[in-house]
């Protein structure tokens, strides 16, 4: 099995049964997920902040890095490999924060907000998600299950 | 997993203290690095001053320079070249990573995180801390939250070793509620806890007072002496902001809380503050990679 890795404000597609797609330490980041599964296609975004606007050259050069950016550029990718433009299976996660988290400072939530808005504007929706609470989040998608596993230290593995 | 009575807790403490004084003496580079990168008047020259006449210190400086993430065209050969290229922040966090190894590249398997997890959120907490004190209400200098960013977590070098196999009991102690934080369950089950065992490292390698009191206080600002105190919730805010970026120690990643009089010491919008924080992980990212290829 060969693992892609995806770091922070990367985002990448594979349909190759032996590969599986994984980003580390998702903590305010959203993961974005999908998964086309006539083709097999599966792929992510780790996506770090809500808006390119915070800094445009930078989007241009990694779009993975901001939410309105992200999302189509990742869809983009699972259309051209699957040949496809519907079907698709679409799951957030991470998000992430810590107690008492006041909104100025909650990146987390913004994040969320901001894939969700960009769906919603797409007509597009999650079928699952795991998203918000004190966890860091590490995503590993496999190719050939399609299942989405997540780690993080001192607890059990989960899926969603 | 039990808690340790008070006998059991009087000898870990006294274990720990025997590990913070076996530890090795800051090197006279990394102290007077750390001298003159808080005096706001420095200059470049003054950081080239130190680093050439530290021959270890220049080969890890190259090195870095030189790294992919740099994307040189010709090689850098001298200190002199380098420093200016790295600024003067790296090469101090590239100092104290040297000599401050056995704490920052301890293994954390008490808080089951990687081998270099304790010295990539000390780095993140840092830059960001830096960020964050450009909206703080007092008059605190980015290199004095940038020093107290790198230092802030230093006890989990230590206490981690005394925790193996801990994580999953003290996870669930603060999830179900019983327990606020993480900080709280270290004290709980073993009667002392990162920050306390950090300020005494500091006070052993003699630190400035406000440097031991903000490792004291960075998950309690609303503690820290009133002279300290602007400087305790930029570390605080920056220990979180690196934890939400995604660079933790481990098991405790994020189950700490915030404190809610943060509003009171900054003056931000979001998206200010995004875009600072945008710059701080631009910044880390760079720095790992120069790092990680040297």
């Amino acid at each position: 099995m060969t693992t892609v890795f995806l770091g922070v404000g990367d985002y990448g597609a594979t349909n190759r049964p032996d590969e599986v797609l994984k980003t580390m330490a998702l903590g305010s980041c959203v993961g974005f997920i999908v998964l086309e599964p006539k083709s097999r296609t599966v792929g992510m975004a780790h996506i770090a902040l809500s808006d390119s606007q915070l800094n445009p050259s930078q989007a241009a050069k990694q779009p993975g890095r901001f939410a309105d950016t992200a999302v189509p550029a990742l869809l983009n990718l699972v259309a051209q490999l699957s040949k496809t433009k519907s079907g698709y299976i679409i799951k957030l996660v991470g998000g992430a924060q810590v107690a008492r988290m006041n909104d100025t400072f909650n990146i987390g939530k913004r994040n969320i907000l901001a894939v969700k808005k960009i769906l919603w504007q797409m007509k597009l929706a999650p079928v699952a998600e795991d998203l918000g609470g004190q966890i860091s989040r590490t995503v590993t998608v496999e190719v050939a299950s399609g299942k989405v596993i997540l780690h993080s230290p001192g607890r059990p593995d989960w899926s969603v | 997993m039990e808690k340790l009575n008070t006998i059991k807790a009087k000898i870990l403490n006294a274990q720990i203290l025997r590990s913070i004084d076996e530890l090795p003496l800051l090197s006279t580079s990394a102290t007077k690095l750390m001298q003159i990168v808080a005096d706001k008047e420095h200059s470049i020259h003054d950081i080239i001053e130190i680093v050439k006449y530290d021959p270890s210190l220049t080969i890890k400086v190259l090195k870095v320079v030189n790294s992919a993430a740099y994307g040189l065209s010709e090689a850098i050969t001298s200190a002199e070249r380098a420093i200016p290229q790295l600024g003067d922040k790296m090469v101090f966090g590239l100092a104290m990573e040297e000599c401050a190894a056995p704490v920052y590249r301890a293994p954390m398997e008490g808080y089951e995180g990687e081998g270099d997890a304790l010295w990539r959120h000390s780095l993140l907490a840092a830059l960001t801390a830096r960020e964050l004190a450009k909206f703080s209400i007092n008059k605190i200098t980015p290199e004095e939250a940038y020093t107290a960013g790198l230092m802030h977590d230093l006890g989990k070098g230590i206490l981690s070793q005394y925790m193996k196999g801990s994580a999953p009991d003290l996870l669930a102690a603060v999830e179900s509620d019983a327990l606020h934080d993480y900080r709280e369950a270290e004290e709980f089950y073993y009667g002392t806890d990162h920050c306390r065992v950090g300020s005494y490292i500091g006070k052993h390698w003699q630190l400035p007072e406000a440097l031991c009191d903000i490792i004291r206080w960075h998950h309690a600002p609303d503690q820290c002496p009133a002279k300290h105190k602007a400087l305790a919730y930029i570390v605080h805010l920056g220990d979180i902001m690196a934890m939400i970026g995604g660079a933790s120690t481990g098991a405790d990643a994020l189950m700490y809380e915030q404190d809610p009089r943060c509003d009171k010491f900054f003056s931000t919008q979001e998206g200010e503050l995004d875009r600072s924080m945008n710059n701080a992980f631009l910044e880390y990212q760079k720095i790992i990679t120069a790092m990680s290829t040297e």
